[in-house]
């Protein structure tokens, strides 16, 4: 059994605040990350044996990632990398584990979630075809690996990362078919005036923007994708004009010829920690989830458990890293630390920094949250659950028959039992519960994680005591 | 140098190494996960769901989805966008997903 003092969980902006501002107050911090080096999606770092000749737009982030990511190697931080957080015994144990080695528990006096958040999925007729990814998987692929996953890109979704994706892309020399944004410029211009004092994003806009008009990408505005096509690969991409509720117009087809679809309508936060730390959740409408409820120090209904970053809430890095710090000294504090005599000041500035970047991410929900014609894309045939290829027509089949939740739906046709646990499919299952059924979204997201979220080998197991045996 | 239209110029990649992949040796680097490793020689096919029979390949690109498993000689399946390539490296594709082979 490991001991700390606060353990966080995620490597990203809000984590690395987190454990910095903790362990400037005197905290033990153990860092916990999945990923083999610390910087989540926006601060991808690439892996130790590369070496970056000439950065470019990809590696917009890579000065402020550096400082913070030297700030994290010259801390005392315990970073355990490539370490899965896969359950929890109560609310001050972590039960970890490492490909290839055996699961440990580790006992902290006060957790910090901030595990971030992931493509939000959106299911349409060849949806699970090669060649179709998220916007963020191709933007990964790009930052971290430098591999082009494709030549002939179309990029669709909505929101302020079409843009670097597709200037990222053009500059690794794919060519970018088209930019289909499902918002209008009219529904933009409208909202341009909030844009004022956020100017560091109106400068990497017009870096974007001027990118991809100098590599003359065509953009389509008020369109969404509609289908994908291949035999074993994506090889054809449809987009179609859609009305104020994103439903596709008839008539407005346009097809590529393409060998990657990059999709990306906005993020899910990553919620399955929270759930099993028993956090009380409230519903975000405009991101279409549930989120943790919070206080002022990023503390949730648990004692000695905080949310930070887009765990908390999708917005960003900076929110990210301001609600790090705030959870972080809060968090040193529950572990019985009494940091420096300015902790409430740095307290107080992190906080009006998060509020003015709440103010933005309140901008981007209200612009881009999705409407409902994105959720009825998929047709009877269409694979909702990926993992257990699980059909809309299958899935709409049992809920006539009686099954009227999420929850209900798992046992009746084994939809969000495979490996992803519901991470892609849980909130699209969700919608389709809710149109079915004419209730709302709010009521029939109730697909909870079960310990180990993500699967890991029993043998693994075989050591550690006390912990709960993984259920299917 | 070979041309490799799918590796990116701009960086320095760590040494050269091979891995096989259903029996093919592929160039790979040391650095790259083995899903970057694939997808730089133009596979995009990874496995067959079990169900249908249908193609699947990269989909999340930062391990959450688990559609880009594989099967890596003496690790058993792993996310082929997580773990990182090995010299020596044996790679199976089209392997059934999960642990439950067999299931009616």
């Amino acid at each position: 059994m490991r001991e700390t003092d606060v353990a966080v969980v995620g490597g990203g902006p809000a984590g690395i605040a987190a454990a910095l501002a903790a362990s400037r107050a005197g905290a033990r911090v153990t860092l916990v990350d999945e990923y083999s080096r610390p910087g989540g999606q926006i601060y991808r770092q690439l892996p130790t044996a590369f070496q970056l000749d000439r950065p470019g737009i990809v590696d917009r982030d890579h000065p402020r990632a550096r400082r913070l990511l030297q700030r994290l190697a010259g801390s005392p931080v315990v970073l355990l990398a490539e370490t899965l957080v896969w359950g929890v015994e109560d609310g001050t144990t972590l039960l970890l584990y490492r490909e290839g080695g055996e699961a440990e528990a580790l006992r902290a006096r006060a957790i910090v979630v901030a595990t971030g958040a992931y493509d939000r999925p959106v299911a349409f007729p060849g949806w699970t075809l090669p060649g179709v990814m998220t916007a963020g998987g191709a933007q990964a692929m790009l930052k971290g690996q430098r591999v082009l996953p494709g030549r002939r890109v179309l990029v669709a979704g909505a929101g302020p990362l079409l843009l670097p994706l597709a200037a990222a892309l053009v500059e690794a020399g794919a060519e970018v078919v088209a930019v289909a944004e499902a918002t209008t410029r009219l529904q933009w211009g409208l909202q341009a005036h909030r844009m004022w004092g956020h100017w560091e994003r109106v400068r990497d806009a017009f870096i974007y923007e001027r990118a991809l008009l100098a590599a003359r990408v065509p953009r389509y505005f008020g369109h969404v994708i509609v289908r994908a096509e291949g035999s074993e690969a994506v090889e054809r991409a449809t987009i179609a004009e859609v009305d104020g509720e994103w439903r596709p117009k008839p008539g407005t087809e346009v097809s590529f010829d393409v060998d990657l679809l990059c999709v990306g309508y906005g993020f899910l936060s990553s919620m399955e920690l929270p759930r099993l730390l028993g956090c009380r959740l409230s519903f975000h409408p405009a991101q279409h989830q549930y989120l943790p409820v919070h206080d002022s120090t990023m503390e949730t209904t648990v004692p000695g458990v905080f949310v930070a970053g887009e765990t908390a809430g999708i917005g960003g890095a900076e929110k990210a890293l301001a609600e790090g710090e705030m959870a972080g000294l809060a968090a040193a504090v529950r572990a019985g630390l009494s940091p420096g005599p300015d902790w409430e000041g740095e307290v107080r500035a992190a906080r009006s920094r998060r509020r003015h970047q709440l103010s933005f991410a309140r901008l981007l929900d209200e612009l881009f949250s999705p409407r409902p014609g994105l959720y009825q894309l998929a047709d009877d045939a269409t694979p909702l659950c990926r993992c257990e290829e699980v059909t809309v027509g299958e899935i709409r089949q049992a809920i006539r028959e009686g099954a009227a939740s999420t929850a209900a739906l798992k046992g009746w046709t084994r939809v969000g039992m495979g490996p992803c646990q519901g991470r892609i499919c849980g909130n699209l299952i969700g919608h389709l519960v809710a149109r079915e059924t004419g209730r709302s979204l709010k009521d029939v997201l109730d697909l909870n994680p079960r310990p180990p979220i993500k699967p890991l080998p029993l043998e693994a197991l075989a050591r550690l005591e006390g912990a709960p045996s993984p259920e299917r | 140098m070979r041309e490799e239209p799918h590796r990116v110029a701009g960086v320095r990649r760590g040494i050269p190494l091979e891995l096989s992949v259903d029996g093919e040796v592929i160039q790979a680097y040391e650095g790259e996960t083995i899903a970057a490793a694939l997808t730089a020689t133009g596979r995009k096919v990874l496995r067959h769901a079990p169900r249908t029979g249908a193609t699947r390949g990269v989909f999340c690109g930062i391990g959450a989805c688990f559609e880009c498993l594989v099967t890596v000689e003496g690790m058993g399946q792993v996310r082929s966008c997580m773990v990182a390539v090995r010299p020596g490296m044996r790679v199976s594709l089209g392997g059934q997903t999960g642990p439950e082979e067999g299931r009616p």
